[in-house]
């Protein structure tokens, strides 16, 4: 699955997080929620990798547990080849200046009662970049520019700025450390579409000046389109499409994948498009159907579907789906 | 915020500006003659101990133009000892209120930051508190203690039977404190801003003082406000049954114990304290009120 040559950034192996549903007098766990059920990926220096899904097929969460802002329940999650759920209290703090994170909601990302020239170079002040306070000053004045705002900004706060401003904000805050990868959990989903391509414009632009790696949580595959070098697809706490953008895109392979991608919208009249609606709602994750987890909901669902849950398999080289209706390359490797 | 306000929404506005003001006078008042009763007693012309009624009177005497408030069965004047006693219940109610907060604070913010076995053993020593009727809560600590004056540190206070009533209420205080902050915390530990701090490398300390605690202070601020209203009529009702503060510091309480055998013959030994209470407390519930309801109007979409 990776682009051959080149080692990792980032390697999350079967990450699970499990929920578990307390009941009754004695809170006893009486079930489980499977929010991240088993998912891996890379993601190499400079890269997008988009993670996409409907809410509640547990991309957040998977984004959290990377960050370990939530334990996961098991697998493995290497950072530069170092293995960040190993890591102690302290060592974890040191290692979170090469690992930063942007949220959706720019309303609830920045503290209220915080100045935004604070918020911006409260990570500076954590990692005691700079001589003293004057130079993180500076820094921060530096970064807030970068991102298109005013220097002025500094003394004031957040519910002073729109949305966009926000947003940009909480992408100043999350560059200032030239972190080496950054979780953008859906950070355009709650701006204004046009307001959404100047963000989307910044966080290209800043790739390209740093190098930095994002996983890019989102729902819309029209953004997607447009950031990602890759894309995985996520179904109820598993993966199951993996390829290039062109490649989801032009040649999209699981049922899943093809019925998002139809839902996407064409600003052309003229233009009649088959389109399959999804029937139904995403089954609970407490109780994920047997076989593949995708067979409820599936437009193509034959017999093998309800009992056989089909593995991940490379269809064509870094090209990876899990569907029987995908027919493997002969031996075909399947991921664990 | 330019968002038109509807109708309901601007008269209780007003309503909320209305208690702000009375409640932020009274307080205004309480803290004016309780900084203010040394000098203030010169003008009257009597101090709080001085007995000033003549031999050939027998007090208590009415209200006239030497003691606008009348005297007492002793013969002192009333408004001075009112001044005197204001400074007792400020002093009794916020000193009470600070020890409940800070205690309180400490205890709530490590429960709700915490979790897990030291959250759920500390809101068990809140409920342990909560178990018991404050006032009787009050009424047995301070009974266990008979003489203040020469229990331990209690008797390097300058008034020790004053000193013990703000510890005790202090620390009963506090289990209230304790459970806002936590379900605060626990409102604000899931927000965004505190999650980015920790994503950025911030430790406990950092996440709970500068993100968590700060967005705490609204309510904190309310329940403090409100809280010391509150311990300024349990000092009063202490000292009413004798165990507060001791004859002959003009306690508020006091002054109403030694009224009370006069009460239907001398009505005004009784209702110069009673009333000074009364505005006391109304003055810090109106004032609480109001800073409640006027930073909720203010607050920005959450």
């Amino acid at each position: 699955m990776s682009p051959p040559g080149r080692q990792p950034l980032l390697e999350v192996r079967d990450l699970r997080k499990h929920f578990p549903i307390r009941r009754g007098l004695l809170s006893r766990v009486s079930g489980w929620v499977r929010a991240v059920d088993g998912v891996s990926i890379d993601i190499f220096p400079g890269e997008t990798l988009a993670l996409v899904g409907e809410s509640g097929s547990g991309k957040t969460t998977a984004g959290r547990c990377i960050l370990r802002l939530m334990e996961p329940t098991a697998g493995a999650v290497r950072f530069d080849g170092q293995d960040l759920l190993a890591l102690g209290p302290r060592d974890l703090r040191r290692m979170r200046r090469h690992l930063q994170v942007i949220f959706q909601d720019p309303y609830a990302s920045l503290n209220p009662r915080m100045r935004v020239g604070t918020i911006v170079r409260e990570p500076l002040d954590i990692h005691r970049v700079g001589r003293n306070r004057a130079e993180r000053d500076a820094m921060t004045r530096g970064l807030l520019e970068r991102v298109g705002l005013d220097a002025s900004a500094m003394r004031r706060y957040p519910h002073e700025f729109s949305g966009g401003q926000r947003q940009r904000i909480g992408v100043a805050r999350a560059i200032a450390l030239r972190p080496r990868l950054i979780i953008a959990d859906e950070p355009v989903s709650s701006l204004d579409v046009s307001v959404q391509a100047q963000v989307i414009n910044l966080m290209l632009d800043l790739q390209e000046e740093y190098g930095v790696a994002y996983l890019f949580i989102a729902h819309d595959l029209a953004v997607v389109e447009r950031i990602a070098d890759r894309v995985a697809v996520m179904y109820l706490g598993r993966i199951v499409e993996l390829g290039t953008r062109q490649e989801i895109f032009k040649n999209p392979l699981h049922p899943y994948t093809r019925a998002l991608l139809q839902a996407i919208p064409i600003p052309d009249p003229t233009r009649a498009r088959e389109r399959t609606v999804l029937r139904g709602e995403l089954p609970s994750p407490a109780a994920p159907p047997p076989g593949c987890r995708f067979h409820t909901r599936c437009p193509v669902v034959f017999e093998p579907c309800a009992t056989l849950d089909p593995p991940l398999v490379e269809v064509a080289p870094g090209h990876w789906a899990a569907c029987h209706l995908v027919p493997g390359p002969a031996g075909g490797a399947s991921r664990p | 915020m330019t968002v038109d306000r509807s109708r309901a929404d601007r008269s209780s506005l007003l309503r909320s500006r209305l208690s702000l003001l009375v409640g932020a006078a009274l307080v205004g008042l309480l803290v004016a003659a309780a900084a203010g009763a040394p000098l203030l007693s010169r003008v009257v012309g009597y101090g709080p101990f001085d007995q000033v009624v003549p031999r050939d009177v027998a007090p208590p005497t009415p209200p006239d133009r030497d003691h606008p408030l009348g005297t007492d069965a002793l013969g002192r004047d009333l408004l001075s000892r009112l001044l005197y006693g204001a400074r007792i219940s400020l002093l009794v109610g916020v000193l009470a209120e600070l020890i409940a907060l800070g205690l309180g604070t400490a205890v709530g913010a490590v429960a709700g930051y915490a979790g897990g076995r030291l959250d759920a053993f500390l809101m068990r020593a809140t409920d342990l508190v909560f178990a018991f009727p404050t006032p009787l809560l009050a009424l047995a600590i301070i009974a266990a203690i008979p003489e203040p004056e020469s229990a331990p540190i209690l008797r390097r206070l300058p008034f020790p039977s004053v000193g013990v009533v703000f510890l005790v209420l202090g620390f009963i205080g506090w289990a209230g404190i304790a459970r806002l902050v936590r379900a605060e915390f626990l409102r604000i530990r899931g927000r965004e801003f505190a999650q980015a701090a920790r994503a950025a490398g911030a430790g406990g300390a950092r996440v709970v003082l500068r993100h968590l605690l700060p967005n705490a202070a609204r309510p904190l601020l309310v329940a403090g406000t409100l809280g010391v209203g509150g311990n300024i009529l349990m000092e009063a009702w202490l000292s009413f049954l004798g165990v507060g503060a001791r004859p002959p510091l003009p306690s508020w309480g006091t002054m109403i114990t030694e009224g009370q055998e006069l009460f239907l013959a001398r009505p005004w030994v009784c209702i110069a304290p009673g009333l000074a209470i009364l505005l006391a407390v109304l003055g810090f519930n109106l004032l609480g009120d109001g800073v409640g309801d006027l930073l909720d109007a203010r607050r920005e979409p959450a």
